[in-house]
């Protein structure tokens, strides 16, 4: 648990577009790197103090970005050094550093969209949503109240018709046709559920004027604190980035512009922005280590 | 003052020829706990949607409902109870647990009914608090509503109905489903709801044992009509004169105490000994106990305890004459059955090799989950009737999915008639072997109508359709469910349609019935009709197992009974010794007459012991 999780689902969700959009549109090292840190940080920091890291994952990450790094100059020949020729295509130096930089890019995206499911609650997932279409959200509570009742009527329908013996008929086509009127079994049972979840809605005043949407999360003061906080490191990152501090070119020959006072500070806004995750998770272990030893 | 009032209503279903509901009246008084009861079919559901006029049925209908001053139905005078009253005053919970819950996450399941009513975000949050805090919610507040158990599943529709604030409850049946630990922490919920809360509660039931003692008003309907309303008391005096297949559903106490006050009680079943036994024993047994009715065990041993001490000459003589009856009266019936069927110890001896025999099986559904089961066996004999009792969870459907072959256990056999059940040919086992009746009958029905099920069920033994029609309406001759063959499955009543599948079922010639739960929803006149079928399947030589939670339905028709726990069969013996070694887990009569009158099973029991007893 950090500060950061039961924050309101919005500041989470600014926090992830104001890491993801900056370094995917600036494709500069610079950016990618803190991207890359702030993520892996906290999904330690997260994994070592639950003690489930999984090695699986992380092969599986550093096979991807191999693969991406690897593959990346068989297909673009931009670069302007070959380090050798297959079957008469140059496969070039500033390929492969492409690739390596756009695999850490992937990675690091994918780790983000990590941090974020670990950090948002599944309940609140949908609760941004529900405030711009809460019909819709209405819907899909339904639905996913829905799927797992039918997986188990499934389940239960078949066992019931193996024991009246319609699975092992020695005759296939009796036996497939048998099998196909057990789904039109589950598709009457469904429309036969709607119905009565029908009535029940009816019966707790569905369709009255004037509905509401009940709002688990409160945006308080906290929540705008660090909404703020965000979106003003967000604003030296842009800032730089439209003045082209941060311009960054892969082919035909790498070459960055020299970083100037606005490039550096752009830089570091990014980076602490990629790090409120892991600080925040820091804050809180050292502040409950310390409210541990006065208890 | 009156908080609902019914008035002359008269209803009938669309192309229906009779009324479902036949110039209906009554009246319910703020706070009170009234019971509308009746066998299935007699209009208590269609009473209670009428009401809540959001889920009323289609049909014609005539009178008039009122709650407080305002007309439920329009064509009143009155001023009319507006669609926000309505959703907000008159809360409603049916049969079915899993139906009602609209949402995914127990926290919005509470919230939407205020969602409906457009209450702001924060008196909604105050509301749901509260009633979570009431219910003692708070645990399980934040789970997925399929994560649920059956009576946390019905717990929650409750609070999501009381959530609203409702004047009156409407129940229909709500405990039907769950099994009896879940049931009773319902109505316990209840019970607190009424006193602490005073909201009124109108309830359909058919198990009178379970909701008399809390009951302020009941009515008993039957067709459509309400013969008797009034309290416990006025509903056993209408009994004791009028002879009702509801008196059956009473609880133990007040079943012998009608039976003693002169009353005619159906004792199990029609064709029993006794035959609606009219005991006009002591001519002061109703004087002894003056006017109250014993309504719980508690009551009854007193009344027990009274009768002992006033009603004989001498009660020790009498307890030892009645303990004497009871070993003649077992030893009378031990012979009598192995004169005209197999008893559990004769079949042993004459049948070479049991019809069902499990042995040692260990199952469990995940390698890193414990043990569902770990070395139970059990074995069944040719026209035996077994029925495995347990707890909640024991695993008494997961050794009838083992033994019907549904699951495979990692250790153990399951043998039918000394044949491993993996060693049957495809397209054997299911025919004339081995059948299941599932909790939930309606999952054997995948045809539009009954009749297509059927059919298709017996063309699979029969050798042409002339034979498998005929054979077809034979059964549901004699199961009296020819009327409803046409019908969809999902249109017939919960015993006509257990009925069906077990016709359904029955179409293979199964040697060996299983039965998951069959009195589940079921009421008393259906209970007797399915212990009668069975009856004549175990004279015909079928074997059958079956799982139940109804210690009373068990004691009077099984002949031998097992308790699964904690993985294995454990006391295993005939219902006599089985339920009277049992000192919690047996039946309402015996906890009534432990250490009063011996060897007490049943109602009848009592009834018969105190004849004897008596001068």
């Amino acid at each position: 648990m950090t500060i950061f999780h039961n924050r309101h689902p919005l500041v989470l969700l600014a926090l992830l577009l104001c890491v993801l959009l900056p370094v995917m549109f600036a494709q500069s090292p610079m950016l990618t790197a803190p991207a890359l840190l702030g993520a892996v940080l906290f999904l330690a920091a997260l994994g070592i103090r639950s003690r489930s890291v999984s090695l699986r994952s992380i092969f599986g990450y550093a096979l991807l970005w191999f693969l991406v790094t690897a593959i990346n100059p068989l297909f673009s020949t931009g670069g302007a050094t070959p380090l050798l020729f297959i079957s008469g295509r140059p496969y070039t130096k500033e390929a492969l550093l492409y690739g390596a930089h756009l695999g850490a890019l992937l990675i690091a995206v994918l780790l983000w969209f990590r941090c974020e499911r670990t950090l948002v609650p599944e309940e609140n997932r949908f609760f941004l949503f529900g405030r711009l279409a809460p019909k819709l959200a209405l819907l899909i509570s339904t639905v996913l109240r829905f799927v797992p009742l039918l997986r188990r009527r499934a389940v239960q329908v078949r066992a019931a018709q193996t024991a009246v013996g319609v699975y092992d008929d020695p005759d296939w086509l009796h036996r497939t046709k048998s099998q196909m009127t057990t789904m039109s079994a589950l598709t009457t049972w469904s429309l036969e559920h709607a119905i009565d979840t029908g009535a029940a809605m009816k019966a707790r005043g569905y369709g009255l004027s004037g509905r509401t949407t009940y709002r688990t999360c409160r945006f308080g003061t906290a929540d705008a604190a660090i909404l703020s906080i965000i979106l003003a490191l967000t604003a030296v990152t842009v800032l730089t980035l439209a003045r082209g501090g941060l311009h960054f070119d892969w082919y035909p020959y790498i070459t960055a512009t020299t970083p100037d006072r606005l490039a550096v500070c752009g830089t570091i806004a990014y980076a602490v922005l990629c790090l409120i995750p892991f600080l925040s998770f820091l804050k809180e272990e050292i502040r409950w280590s310390f409210y541990r030893s006065k208890m | 003052m009156e908080l609902l009032s019914v008035e002359n209503v008269t209803f009938r279903y669309p192309k229906a020829s009779t009324d479902a509901l036949h110039d209906v009246s009554l009246s319910v008084s703020e706070g009170q706990w009234a019971v509308l009861c009746g066998l299935s079919g007699c209009g208590k559901s269609t009473l209670l949607r009428l009401i809540k006029r959001e889920i009323a049925p289609y049909g014609e209908a005539s009178g008039r409902i009122f709650l407080r001053d305002s007309a439920v139905r329009g064509e009143a005078d009155a001023p009319m109870l507006s669609d926000r009253e309505s959703a907000e005053c008159i809360g409603i919970v049916l049969q079915d647990p899993e139906s009602q819950i609209v949402t995914d996450t127990v926290w919005h399941e509470l919230a939407f009914g205020l969602e409906n009513l457009g209450l702001p975000s924060d008196r909604i949050r105050r509301r749901v608090a509260e009633i979570a805090a009431f219910f003692g919610m708070e645990e399980w507040y934040r789970k997925k509503t399929y994560e649920l158990s059956g009576g946390q599943k019905q717990l929650l529709n409750l609070a999501s109905a009381l959530v609203m604030n409702p004047r009156l409850l409407l129940l229909d049946e709500p405990t039907a489903q769950l099994d009896p630990i879940a049931a009773a922490d319902f109505r316990n919920v209840l019970r607190r709801i009424r006193s602490e809360l005073g909201v009124t509660i109108l309830m359909a039931e058919h198990r009178l044992e379970d909701v008399l003692p809390d009951a302020d008003r009941i009515f008993l309907m039957d067709g459509g009509r309400i013969l008797a309303g009034g309290d416990a008391a006025a509903l056993t005096t209408f009994f004791t004169n009028n002879p009702h297949p509801m008196a059956q559903a009473l609880p133990a106490a007040t079943r012998v105490f009608l039976a003693l006050s002169g009353g005619s009680v159906f004792i199990g079943g029609t064709d029993s000994a006794g035959d609606t036994a009219r005991i006009n024993t002591a001519a002061g047994t109703s004087a002894a106990f003056g006017s109250t009715v014993p309504l719980t065990v508690s009551d009854g041993r007193q009344m027990l305890r009274t009768l002992a001490e006033h009603g004989t000459a001498s009660a020790s003589a009498g307890a030892t004459s009645a303990e004497a009856t009871a070993t003649e009266k077992e030893s009378a019936s031990a012979e009598g059955s192995a004169a005209d069927g197999p008893g559990p110890k004769s079949a042993a001896e004459t049948a070479g090799k049991p019809a069902l025999e499990v042995s040692g099986v260990r199952f469990r559904y995940d390698r890193l989950l414990p043990d569902v089961l770990s070395g139970a066996s059990l074995t069944l004999h040719a026209g035996e009737h077994y029925c495995l009792l347990g707890g909640n969870g024991s695993g008494k459907t997961t050794l009838l999915a083992l033994a019907a072959g549904i699951l495979s256990p990692y250790a153990g056999s399951v043998r039918l008639s000394g044949k491993k059940l993996s060693s049957f040919a495809p397209g054997t086992l299911y025919r004339g072997n081995l059948a299941l009746l599932p909790q939930q009958p309606r999952d054997v029905f995948t045809e539009k109508s009954i009749r297509e099920d059927l059919t298709a069920a017996f063309l699979r033994t029969a050798p042409d359709k002339a034979s498998a029609e005929a054979d077809m309406l034979a059964l549901c001759e004699r199961l009296r469910i020819a009327g409803i063959l046409d019908s969809h499955p999902y249109d017939v009543s919960g015993g006509e349609l257990q009925k069906a599948a077990l016709a359904k079922v029955l179409a293979s010639r199964p040697k060996v019935l299983l039965l998951d739960e069959p009195t589940k929803g079921i009421d008393v006149r259906g209970k007797d009709e399915l212990a009668d079928i069975l009856d004549g399947l175990l004279a015909d030589g079928a074997a059958i197992l079956s799982v139940t939670h109804d210690a009373e339905w068990a004691a009077a028709h099984a002949d031998r009974c097992g308790l699964l726990f904690d993985g294995e069969v454990i006391s295993e013996d005939a219902p006599g010794g089985f339920f009277d070694g049992n000192a919690f887990y047996t039946t309402a009569a015996n906890r009534m007459a432990r250490g009063i009158l011996p060897g007490i099973l049943t109602v009848d029991d009592i009834v018969r012991a105190l004849a004897e007893v008596a001068p």
